[in-house]
């Protein structure tokens, strides 16, 4: 994985004593909140609704073993000896005090990380497929282009005030794992003809009140043009994006009110004079960073036989859910839920992220990864040590085995934490993954996502699931609207709403109805957006709304 | 505004929700707040609430109904934020009290 150089320590630290210096000056009264809030923003500190909270930098989603312990030891010394990882692949601690900030983001700084634009109109955190440069399926390594992204946009001042924030997801496997088209500008790396490297630029996707999936701009830019053709993109968002209404301000709004043609021509224009003696050595600076990436299976163990490992079909079943195809058929990557059935999605304790990062240690070259579906993966694994890592997940209470299933359920914090939420997404995201896990243990449920968000900004990815929740206030009482039909992949679409919401106690009842629904009707192995797309919603909703 | 309120904020060093007391005193339980019945007193109070957010003790003061029989806020929202988050991860102990 990428190592800071001294440039890259030297910015990080530098920050931090600026924001020393910026919260010594708000607690001197120096700063007014107005004056202060956008500061702490831009250095991840919100103020939700019990207390602050502050979201952390997992670049691309990745982490080091190192980088986990001091998250853990953060959440323990700081907070209340817990995080939640995020959609957004990074990491969130609900408690942590202002006094403490400074002090926090110099533990950060000691192992390279931060919190800078993790909040903020600007360009956030990169994201990529969390099985990025290990898939068996992977065309292109992502990670170093997404590395030479986070460079390229890290306190970039033309970029530093854009219309709204902004987001960057990128793969290199025709298996979108990373919602490309449900980002303002998502990028599908590839090899043309000569076997050189190029992207295809989507742009325009996005979730919240006006979800959109994103449109093909430009196939095939090649690796020197890339970094001039998306800082043309991002200039003519950063001139005409609607700086006057919030909810009209994304590059999604930008790309309807121009048609892709006209918006196409602007940015083609923009590139054409774009002063390229400023990129001239961005291609060697990206040829560096590949060295970080460089492919390391030098230790291959031997292949796990059926003789190796005591029968257990406990552990049978979380190999066939919990494991995915490696490059190398020796190993395997792992991925662990944070799905426990009747858990909180995406959280963890500082105990088992200390325990994550040992196996991350000692079996996953000390390398592991956070999903946008708020679960970890270990992606190095010797298919002979599975056995033994399940052991060890097994007692940090970390081997649910239900991976892409219905009770891998993504969340968004909800009215639990979020200042922002009409309703509450954690009490509902328990009841329906316990009940979705005991149909489970009779029969798999794959083929089919259950997203949960508590406000129409739809962190939790509500537009894009099988099945949908979004988190209303109706007459002063929480109310729960149910969507239908979304699917965050190569064929992205936006969920079409069921009808009439339901109160928190009907809601679990509303959701059996739906998954029994989908199997009287689907065939085969079809998933529930396939079925959904087949039959339409009547069948669900004559189902769902006859009982209710 | 009518009704009975509280006035509630968070503390600007720590984070945490608290609620204007007898004497102007941010306190960081429901239970000890001052319930204001009428609009006059409400806004004096809220007067001096905003008065202790110039002086850097708490951020975004606001009145909150409540229902005075219950003492407890009106709204659901308000609810969850007096009383912390309805679910928790299973952990040993708090390491840090609020």
């Amino acid at each position: 994985m990428y190592r800071y150089d001294t440039f890259d320590q030297q910015l990080v630290e530098q920050r931090c004593a600026e924001f020393r210096d910026q919260v010594a000056r708000r607690l001197r009264g120096e700063l007014t909140e107005e004056e202060f809030k956008p500061l702490r923003l831009k250095n991840g500190l919100y103020l939700q609704l019990h207390a602050y909270m502050l979201r952390v930098a997992v670049p691309y989603g990745v982490l080091s073993a190192n980088q986990l312990h001091k998250l853990a030891d953060i959440a323990d010394k700081y907070d209340r000896g817990y995080g939640h990882f995020t959609t957004r692949q990074n990491i969130q601690f609900n408690w942590p005090q202002l006094v403490d900030m400074p002090d926090i983001l110099d533990e950060l700084a000691s192992v390279q990380m931060h919190a800078i634009q993790t909040s903020g109109n600007c360009i956030r955190n990169v994201t990529t497929d969390p099985f990025a440069g290990v898939a068996a399926d992977e065309v292109v390594d992502p990670r170093p282009v997404c590395e030479w992204l986070r460079q390229w946009s890290t306190l970039m001042p033309e970029f530093s005030w854009l219309p709204r924030k902004f987001k960057i997801a990128v793969t290199g496997s025709t298996i979108d794992r990373v919602a490309i088209k449900l980002h303002d500008i998502g990028i599908q790396l590839k090899t043309d003809d000569n076997g050189a490297t190029v992207a295809d630029i989507w742009v325009g996707g996005g979730q919240g009140r006006t979800p959109r999936i994103a449109q093909l701009l430009k196939s095939g830019v090649n690796t020197t043009d890339l970094l001039p053709y998306l800082d043309a993109i991002m200039r003519v968002y950063n001139l005409h994006g609607n700086r006057k209404k919030k909810y009209m301000a994304r590059i999604k709004i930008l790309l309807a009110d121009l048609g892709l043609a006209e918006f196409s021509r602007q940015v083609q224009q923009a590139f054409e004079h774009a002063d390229r003696e400023i990129y001239d050595h961005a291609v060697d600076e990206l040829r560096r960073i590949e060295s970080h990436f460089a492919v390391t299976d030098a230790t291959v163990a031997l292949p796990m036989t059926r003789s190796a490992q005591p029968a257990d079909s406990a552990f049978d079943q979380w190999v066939h859910n919990n494991t995915f195809a490696h490059r190398s058929a020796d190993r395997a990557i792992v991925v662990i839920s944070l799905k426990p059935a009747g858990g909180i999605p995406g959280d963890a304790t500082s105990a088992q992220m200390r325990s994550v990062a040992e196996l991350a240690a000692n079996y996953s070259q000390d390398e592991l990864r956070v999903t946008h579906r708020q679960n970890l993966v270990l992606p190095h694994v010797a298919r002979a040590d599975l056995y033994a890592v399940w052991q060890k997940l097994v007692a940090a209470n970390l081997a649910s085995a239900n991976v892409d299933q219905a009770s891998d359920i993504i969340s968004c914090p909800g009215m639990d934490y979020c200042s922002l939420a009409k309703a509450r997404s954690i009490p509902l995201a328990k009841t329906l993954s316990s009940q979705l896990s005991k149909r489970e243990a009779g029969q798999p449920l794959s083929g089919i996502s259950v997203n949960i968000s508590g406000c129409i900004n739809a962190c939790g990815h509500h537009h894009v699931a099988a099945i949908g929740v979004l988190g209303l206030e109706k007459q002063g009482s929480e109310s729960y609207q149910i969507t239908l039909g979304g699917r965050n992949d190569m064929q992205a679409a936006v969920c079409k709403v069921l009808g009439p919401g339901f109160s928190a106690e009907q809601l679990p009842q509303a959701i059996d109805n739906l998954v029994d629904t989908w199997q009287t009707h689907r065939n085969d192995d079809e998933s529930f957006a396939d079925t959904f797309e087949r039959i339409g919603k009547e069948p669900f909703k004559e189902r769902v709304y006859a009982s209710a | 505004m009518s009704s009975s309120h509280v006035i509630v904020a968070n503390d600007l060093r720590t984070g945490r929700v608290v609620y204007l007391g007898r004497k102007g005193k941010w306190l960081q339980h429901l239970s000890g707040a001052e319930v204001f019945s009428d609009n006059e007193t409400l806004e004096t109070a809220l007067d001096a609430a905003i008065t202790s957010e110039r002086n850097n003790y708490v951020i975004a003061p606001e009145a909150v109904a409540i229902d005075p029989a219950l003492r407890e806020p009106a709204h659901y929202r308000e609810q969850i934020r007096s009383n912390g988050p309805t679910c928790v991860p299973p952990l040993p102990a708090l390491q840090r009290s609020a």
